[in-house]
């Protein structure tokens, strides 16, 4: 219709697409959800990448990177107001994670703990220059601890941060994998195939015989 | 005091100015005493009219204290002098490090919310839309402040149904992370059917956020006021940095 505003335009399926419209807050808010939860229940990981990993897993990076920026953007109104300066480990995780799954990283456990690995990596070296300027190297968490012993140690608190966050980042980020992985896997097929995600025929999740 | 509904805010563009010459600000000094006029005489201050001092206390209190002590530990005692300084030098430089440190993330968290939170509910569209968000993005935006309380809801109510089954014992917090993946399935499960009916329902009726929320309380006076603050707190970080 001609005289459409530009809004009603943009909510048809030529830009963005109203099925990955209509996910994307739902992932910002399952970031933000499945975040406060850990961090109330004082578990030892992070777990606030999820939503992100999920999303980027149906509906691609743009949407991947949308969510996570947005979900801490909006978690820096709702819960910590410093969360958004990791918005940018955010992105990378988005961008990691199509990465691996357009090369079928999480179509095998092993697969997907290697993938895990890789991504703790990645996120350990994209908020390393936000803790070390922003934080001082101390953030309050568990990997603090390493941090302290590291710069106790002798070492620069670039180093001390880079480290902690590699031994620390791994296991948080293999565990979220897994989890989106098994929540997917734990989906009836024929509502993943409605999303129809060239990453997730291409890890076997809406393969029957993969699953 | 006037009524909420009554109050008047600086333009988005203002306030997004503000913000950013704020933020710059904090980012560009190492001064602790002039950190400290920051946060007593700017950013409290403010809160206190806004009305938002409790969230950043309790930001404060919850996040930046723990972290605050911490440093101190760290810088202070531990090392014992600032980075790129030889280990026990200086622990009174350490202390003052840990204490920009500490007042530059209260600082930047008081920015922020400042920034967001005096953002009336009423007036988000046209602010978000004022500031450039159209289209997909303020779709993307007003849906998720909504659907954070939504989620929330739906989590309280698989843990309820759980419970009510027998398959929760308690709810404590143990039986909680105990039972944590398997309450998270049903709750995705409820996303993603949730993302398609969504579809289904704009795709029917359609939406119009062109005319949505177009009424803006703004005053030019405290438009012109935050930008006049925030200018001259970057030029007190130049005056010490530079002069």
């Amino acid at each position: 219709m001609a005289n459409k505003t530009q809004d009603q335009n943009d909510l048809t399926d030529k830009s963005v697409g109203s099925k990955v419209l209509a996910l994307i807050p739902l992932g910002i808010a399952l970031n933000i959800l499945l975040g406060t939860a850990i961090h109330t229940l004082k578990m030892p990981i992070y777990m606030d990448a999820c939503g992100t990993i999920l999303v980027t897993l149906l509906a691609g990076w743009r949407a991947g990177v949308v969510v996570g920026v947005a979900s801490f953007l909006l978690g820096g109104m709702l819960t910590n107001p410093v969360l958004p300066w990791f918005a940018g480990t955010q992105a990378a995780i988005a961008l990691y994670t199509h990465f691996v799954a357009s090369r079928g990283g999480l179509r095998t456990y092993p697969r997907i703990i290697l993938s895990g690995i890789g991504l703790g990596v990645v996120a350990g070296v994209a908020s390393a220059p936000v803790i070390v300027y922003l934080f001082g190297g101390i953030t309050g968490s568990g990997p603090s601890l390493i941090v302290a012993f590291m710069l106790a140690s002798g070492k620069s608190i670039l180093n001390s941060v880079l480290l902690s966050g590699l031994a620390a980042e791994p296991l948080d980020k293999t565990l979220q994998l897994l989890l989106a992985v098994w929540l997917l896997r734990g989906m009836p097929r024929t509502l993943l195939q409605k999303f129809d995600s060239r990453l997730l025929a291409t890890n076997g999740l809406t393969n029957a015989a993969y699953r | 005091m006037p009524r909420i509904d009554e109050m008047r805010y600086p333009h988005p563009i203002a306030r997004l100015v503000a913000t950013g010459l704020g933020i710059a600000g904090v980012l560009l000094t190492n001064n602790l005493p002039l950190l400290a006029v920051g946060v007593f005489f700017g950013v409290m201050p403010i809160m206190l009219v806004a009305g938002t001092i409790r969230p950043f206390l309790r930001f404060v209190l919850a996040v930046v204290l723990p972290i605050a002590i911490a440093l101190l530990f760290v810088w202070g005692w531990l090392v014992g002098a600032p980075p790129g300084v030889p280990i026990g030098s200086a622990p009174i430089e350490g202390m003052a490090y840990a204490g920009v440190i500490s007042l530059r993330l209260i600082l930047l968290g008081g920015i922020g919310q400042l920034c967001l939170m005096t953002v009336r509910p009423g007036d988000l569209p046209a602010t978000l839309r004022s500031i450039g968000i159209k289209g997909d993005a303020l779709v993307i935006a007003l849906a998720s402040y909504a659907l954070v309380p939504e989620l929330r809801l739906r989590m309280e109510q698989v843990i309820t149904a759980r419970h009510a089954r027998g398959l929760l014992p308690n709810r404590n917090v143990i039986t909680r992370i105990k039972h944590f993946p398997f309450m998270l399935r049903p709750l995705f499960g409820w996303v993603l059917r949730s993302a398609l009916q969504r579809t289904e329902t704009w795709r029917q009726r359609g939406l119009r956020f062109d005319t949505m929320g177009n009424v803006l309380h703004v005053s030019q006076k405290h438009s012109a006021m935050v930008i006049a603050l925030s200018l001259l707190w970057v030029s007190a970080v130049l005056f010490t940095k530079y002069v």
